[in-house]
C-alpha cells in the first residue's frame, strides 16, 4: 500500500508586528493532514497560538490510516488488527463522531471506506478504473465489518479499513475552537487545505472575512464565526475517456463518480461540514435540502462549472 | 574638445540605459497589472459573468442579453464583443479592450463590460 508522507514543514513562523494604528496578525503555516494548514491570530498572544499546532498535530496522528505516528494507537493500529486494542478518549470520542456522523449522513459519510477508496486511489493513479467485480467485493467487505466501541477498548470487526479522512480535518477544528474560546480568542483563520476552514472574526469593523471560491472566477462570500468545508474533483480528480473520476467514494454503489463538481458548506461544528460537504457531493437536490434543514447548515453546489444550488441564507458575490 | 565628446558620450550612454531600464519597468508593470485585472459582464444591473483576463489563450462566453445574444472573446489581456444582435454594431466596433475606463456598452441588449481589479480574498475555499 502506497504511503503518503509526513510532511512536517515549519515553513514560517511568529510574525508579531505592533504599529500604531495596525496589528498584524501572528501567523502559523504549517502541514497536518498531509494539506497546508495556516492559522492566523489577529488578536492573540504567541503563546494561545503555539498550542494550536500541537492540537492539529494530535488529531493528524490519531486519525492517518496510511501511517504510525506516534506511539498512541490510532486508526492505523485499528486497521492493523481484528483484535481489541485500547484507545485514548481523544480517539474514542473521535471514532464515535465518525459513527454518529455516519448516521446524520444517511450512510453516505462511511468509516469503513479506507481499503476501497485505497484502492480506488491506486487504480486512478494508474489511469485505469477500479473493476466492477473489486468493488463488488469490497462493499461487500463493508457490509459485513462493523466498529465497536467499548468503553476499554476499540474493536474492527472483518475486513473493511477505517478512514476519517472526510472528517479529520473537521473534528480537529472542532477541538481548536474550543480551545480558542477558552483563551477567549474571537479574531482568528483556520485554514486546514482550503477545504476545512473556521472562521471567528477579522480585525476589522465588519469582522466578516472574503472566503473565495477557490475555482470559481471571483466569486466570493462575505462570512464569520463559523466552519467551512468544502469537497470537490478539481484538485483530486482524475479524467479517464471524459468521465471524471473522484477520491469521493460513494460508500452504496462503490462508484468514485460524483454528481457535481464542487459542494461548499458552512455551520457551527467542523465535522459536520466536512462529513456533509462530502456526502453532498453524491446526494441528490432534494436529499441536500432536507440535511440542510435538519442540522441548519447552509450550503453551495456547482455543477459543470456553474452554481446549481445555493442556499437562501448565504450570497454569492463576485469581485 | 575630447573632453566634450567623451562627456556627449557618457549622456548618450546613461539615456540609453535609462530608456532600457523604463521599458524593463514599464513591461513588468503592465504585466503584472494584467494579471490582476477581471472583466465584469452585467446584464442590466446583475453580473453575469466574471473574466480572469490573466489568461492569454482566447475564450469565448456567450451571453444572453435583454433582447438577445452576444458572443464575448477575452484573450492577451483584453475583452471585445465579437458578435452581437444589435442593430448598430457599436459594441462590436470598439475591438478589444485593454484598460479600466474603456467600458464596451451594448444599450440594445443592456449588456456593460468593465475591467476592473481582482479583489483580494482572506482565504479560498476548493
Amino acid at each position: 500500500m502506497k504511503k503518503l508522507p509526513i510532511l512536517f514543514l515549519p515553513i514560517s513562523c511568529l510574525c508579531a508586528c505592533s504599529t500604531t494604528n495596525t496589528k498584524l496578525p501572528l501567523v502559523i503555516m504549517e502541514y497536518y493532514f498531509s494539506s497546508l494548514v495556516e492559522v492566523r491570530l489577529y488578536d492573540g498572544s504567541r503563546e494561545d497560538l503555539r498550542e494550536i499546532p500541537s492540537l492539529l498535530d494530535k488529531y493528524d496522528q490519531l486519525s492517518d490510516n496510511y501511517h504510525q505516528k506516534g506511539n498512541e494507537n490510532s486508526v492505523y493500529t485499528l486497521n492493523e488488527t481484528n483484535d481489541e486494542v485500547t484507545v485514548s478518549n481523544d480517539l474514542h470520542d473521535l471514532l464515535e463522531k465518525a459513527l454518529e456522523l455516519k448516521t446524520a449522513t444517511n450512510g453516505y459519510f462511511e468509516p469503513l471506506i479506507g481499503k476501497l477508496s485505497k484502492l480506488w486511489k491506486e487504480s486512478l493513479k494508474n489511469k485505469q478504473v477500479l473493476s466492477q467485480s473489486v468493488i463488488e467485493e469490497e462493499l461487500d467487505k463493508i457490509n459485513n465489518s462493523e466498529l465497536i466501541l467499548l468503553d476499554e477498548a476499540t474493536q474492527r470487526m472483518g475486513q473493511a479499513e477505517i478512514d476519517l479522512g472526510a472528517i479529520a480535518k473537521g473534528y480537529a477544528l472542532d477541538k481548536v475552537k474550543e480551545y480558542l474560546d477558552a483563551k477567549e480568542e474571537k479574531q482568528y483563520l483556520i485554514n486546514a487545505g482550503n477545504s476545512s476552514i473556521l472562521l471567528g472574526e477579522k480585525n476589522t469593523k465588519s469582522g466578516l472575512f472574503n472566503v473565495g471560491l477557490k475555482y470559481y472566477n471571483n466569486a466570493y462570500l462575505s462570512l464569520k464565526n463559523c466552519f467551512i468545508g468544502a469537497s470537490g474533483v478539481q484538485e483530486q480528480g482524475v479524467s479517464i475517456d471524459g468521465v471524471t473520476y473522484s477520491h469521493i467514494i460513494n460508500p452504496f454503489t462503490g462508484s468514485a463518480i460524483n454528481n457535481y463538481d464542487f459542494t461548499f458548506v458552512v455551520g457551527n461544528n467542523g465535522a459536520l461540514v466536512d462529513a456533509l460537504s462530502t456526502s453532498f457531493m453524491m446526494m441528490d437536490l432534494k436529499q441536500i435540502q432536507q440535511i440542510e434543514a435538519t442540522f441548519n447548515v447552509y450550503s453551495l453546489v456547482f455543477k459543470d462549472n456553474r452554481m446549481v444550488y445555493c442556499n437562501e441564507n448565504l450570497e454569492v458575490k463576485y469581485h | 574638445m575630447e573632453k566634450k565628446k567623451i562627456r556627449n558620450d557618457l549622456i548618450l550612454i546613461f539615456v540609453i540605459f535609462a530608456l532600457c531600464i523604463s521599458a524593463i519597468v514599464i513591461v513588468l508593470l503592465s504585466h503584472r497589472r494584467k494579471d490582476n485585472l477581471v472583466a465584469k459582464v452585467y446584464v442590466r444591473n446583475d453580473v453575469v459573468e466574471v473574466i480572469d483576463l490573466s489568461i492569454k489563450e482566447e475564450r469565448l462566453y456567450e451571453i444572453e442579453g435583454t433582447e438577445g445574444y452576444l458572443t464575448i472573446s477575452a484573450k492577451n489581456g483584453g475583452v471585445a464583443v465579437i458578435h452581437s444582435d444589435c442593430p448598430n454594431q457599436d459594441c462590436v466596433h470598439m475591438g478589444y479592450v485593454y484598460e479600466t475606463n474603456r467600458p464596451i456598452i451594448c444599450i440594445h441588449n443592456g449588456v456593460y463590460i468593465i475591467i476592473v481589479g481582482k479583489a483580494f480574498n482572506d482565504v479560498e475555499a476548493g
